[in-house]
């Protein structure tokens, strides 16, 4: 029986495979959490792709040949993210990958997709290592560690905070950030007076943040998703606590506004400066192509799967249809026009990409004019 | 200090409780484990969401009515997974199997619905609390403190005065006895999970007021139902109740101690410890029996 059912199935994949080609199609594989606790963030990066996919198909295609994106679910998880990955480059055959936001999935992730000359397009995957040591290994968001060059300068030189306080997911990302932050807030002179942690997807803040209040700091550096830190916001109005809060590029989501409400006001977070510099009315275009499509605004997390579909499509008109090809037009990419900016790599892959922080105020995401390169 | 801690581990008790309580009395009187437990909150939540935000009715006529929804749909549910398992003697874990199966199938029914967003039951801005003995309790607290308290003496009384809370009982204590002296056990099995799913719907109910809701509620829910209850003996209401509340001190009294990451950790780990306990009682208890 389950010979009979291997061999069936082989031959279906067979015919798959010898079927394909014959659509003249090409395939773009997409990793991203359609399920479990990221499954929000996924929803929209989903859109984005479809926006990029239906615009180059309109305009006729690439090669002559009809794009086609091909979705696997990752879950934001490791595992499930290496086995959507493996099917994508075993079974579909992808030249090229955008992968989702979660460092998590990317940092197993990559190396496969290196290794079977595949390349990877990371979104919001901003640990440090994913892209090292370069080559076939990309990425749209900027690495964490400008950000959090930025987000402690901009505590200590702008906001004048001498006494910090953390709290944080106990996440690879949130772990790390959280890290790095202290650090330089330390070397640059202030004191790290707390730091509590909650585990992913958490919704009850109030004895973190009651033991956080009893130490009294100035400021309140926070990772967390906008889903998470909407919960503590509104804990922390409950609570009377009320310190200066920053926090990171998760946070940039109208989503969080609408959770949280009033409790968001004046809340800081980092995020790339690049759209600022960039060409706006690449965002405006997209913007509005979005909201007619899908009739809402477009999270970050759509903004950079737009961002990364494009590219990838741009270098397979470029470069070519294979992975090397790809990789090949990718890494000589010069100030490409995307929405979230113009597009340039570092050698190993990483995008240049200044940092700003942005603020809440009146429900709107306010710039405050401060970018650094966070060196 | 030490009393915001006491108010965070009565909430979360009390919360616990409502859950354990439908839990321990479903494995009472149907004596399986049932892994969808935590699928009746999550349920809840998500017809109070409908109730409330959707149709815009009031906030207690929503919570009354999503809490009869839930319970109507837990006993189709019971219909269609359970009841035939039970007419043909199935062994207990095969109806354990099927439970896993209605919470995996309930799950992606939600997020197919709703999304996988999480959505939000309040309306209107986060205000600060009130400030009691220099703690602070928020409104919506205070109601799931009452409310709770109320559910938990009236179940006390339903279970001891009426004559369905008896045939339940009877039915936990001796299914053959029960029907000896003319009282159904499908009827009373009916009638289980319907309390069992309207207490955990207005657990969700109150839990999605406070902190939002989202298809994956229910894990947490569950794991902390079977806690609860096998730290109070399973099967055993009062039990279960201090079960509950044992378990909401020791949670936040030890993340005030530990690193908040230990949340899920100290309620696995109490598990483990009054399995091993209880384990030990028993044997104890044969061996002394036994000379």
């Amino acid at each position: 029986m389950t010979k009979k059912l291997t061999t069936a199935s082989s031959v279906l994949v067979l015919l798959c495979l010898i079927a394909a080609p014959a659509f003249a199609q090409i395939k773009i594989g997409v990793t991203l959490p359609l399920t479990g606790y990221a499954a929000s963030y996924g929803e929209d990066a989903k859109r984005g792709v479809e926006l990029a996919i239906a615009q180059a198909n309109a305009a006729g295609g690439v090669r002559g040949k009809q794009l086609l994106a091909v979705f696997e679910d990752d879950a934001g998880a490791g595992k499930t993210g290496v086995a959507a990955i493996q099917k994508l480059i075993t079974i579909d055959k992808v030249p090229v990958i955008v992968n989702g936001m979660m460092s998590a999935t990317a940092l197993p992730a990559a190396p496969i997709a290196r290794e079977n000359k595949v390349v990877f397009i990371g979104t919001l995957t901003s640990h440090p290592d994913v892209t090292s040591p370069g080559g076939f290994i990309y990425r749209i968001s900027a690495s964490e560690l400008i950000a959090s060059n930025v987000e402690a300068k901009f505590a200590y030189n702008v906001l004048k905070a001498r006494r910090a306080g953390g709290l944080f997911a106990t996440t690879d990302y949130g772990v790390m950030i959280r890290k790095i932050v202290q650090q330089r807030f330390e070397k640059l002179g202030g004191s790290w007076v707390v730091s509590d942690e909650f585990p992913q997807g958490a919704t009850d803040f109030r004895t973190q943040l009651a033991k956080i209040k009893e130490k009294n700091p100035d400021l309140l550096f926070v990772v967390a998703t906008h889903k998470e830190a909407a919960q503590m916001f509104r804990q922390m109005v409950e609570l009377k606590f009320k310190p200066t809060v920053l926090g990171t590029s998760m946070l940039n989501d109208p989503t969080l506004i609408e959770l949280a409400g009033e409790a968001a006001e004046g809340v800081y977070f980092a995020t790339g400066a690049a759209s600022a510099s960039g060409p706006k009315s690449k965002l405006t275009d997209f913007q509005a192509a979005f909201k007619a499509k899908f009739g809402k605004d477009p999270a970050i997390s759509a903004e950079h799967f737009y961002d990364a579909t494009n590219l990838a499509i741009e270098a397979i008109r470029t470069g070519g249809e294979t992975g090397p090809e790809i990789n090949k037009a990718m890494a000589t990419t010069r100030d490409f026009a995307g929405v979230t900016g113009a597009i340039t790599f570092t050698e190993i892959g990483d995008r240049i990409f200044p940092a700003t922080i942005k603020r809440i105020e009146k429900g709107k995401f306010v710039d405050t004019g401060f970018v650094d390169i966070g060196d | 200090m030490l009393i915001q801690l006491v108010i965070n581990s009565l909430v979360a008790g009390v919360i616990y409780a409502l859950l354990a309580f439908g839990f321990t009395i479903t494995y009472g009187t149907l004596n399986f484990f049932n892994m969808a437990h935590g699928m009746a909150y999550t349920l809840g939540a998500y017809f109070s969401y409908v109730l409330r935000i959707q149709w815009g009715l009031s906030l207690p006529l929503a919570f009354g009515l999503s809490t009869v929804a839930t319970a109507v749909a837990m006993t189709g549910v019971d219909r269609i997974a359970y009841a035939h398992l039970r007419t043909r003697a199935a062994p207990s874990w095969a109806l354990v199997v099927s439970s896993i199966g209605v919470a995996i199938f309930l799950e992606a029914l939600i997020s197919l619905l709703f999304g996988s967003d999480t959505l939000s039951l309040r309306v209107g801005e986060a205000a600060p609390g009130y400030t009691v003995l220099g703690a602070i309790i928020t409104p919506t607290q205070i109601s799931i403190l009452v409310v709770s308290t109320i559910l938990m003496i009236a179940l006390t009384f339903y279970l001891r005065m009426t004559l369905m809370g008896k045939a339940l009982r009877a039915t936990a204590n001796d299914v053959e006895m029960a029907r000896v002296v003319g009282i159904d056990p499908e009827s009373t099995y009916r009638s289980t999970f319907a309390l069992a799913s309207g207490l955990a719907a207005i657990a969700g109910s109150l839990v999605a007021l406070e902190t939002d809701l989202f298809p994956t509620m229910g894990h947490t829910a569950l794991l902390k139902s079977i806690v609860a209850s096998i730290i109070g003996g399973i099967g055993s209401v009062p039990g279960a109740v201090v079960g509950a509340l044992f378990l909401g001190c020791a949670e936040n009294f030890g993340v005030w101690k530990l690193s908040s990451s230990w949340r899920d950790g100290i309620a696995l780990a109490l598990l483990m410890l009054f399995l091993l306990v209880r384990q030990t009682l028993a044997r104890a208890g044969q061996e002394s029996r036994g000379r």
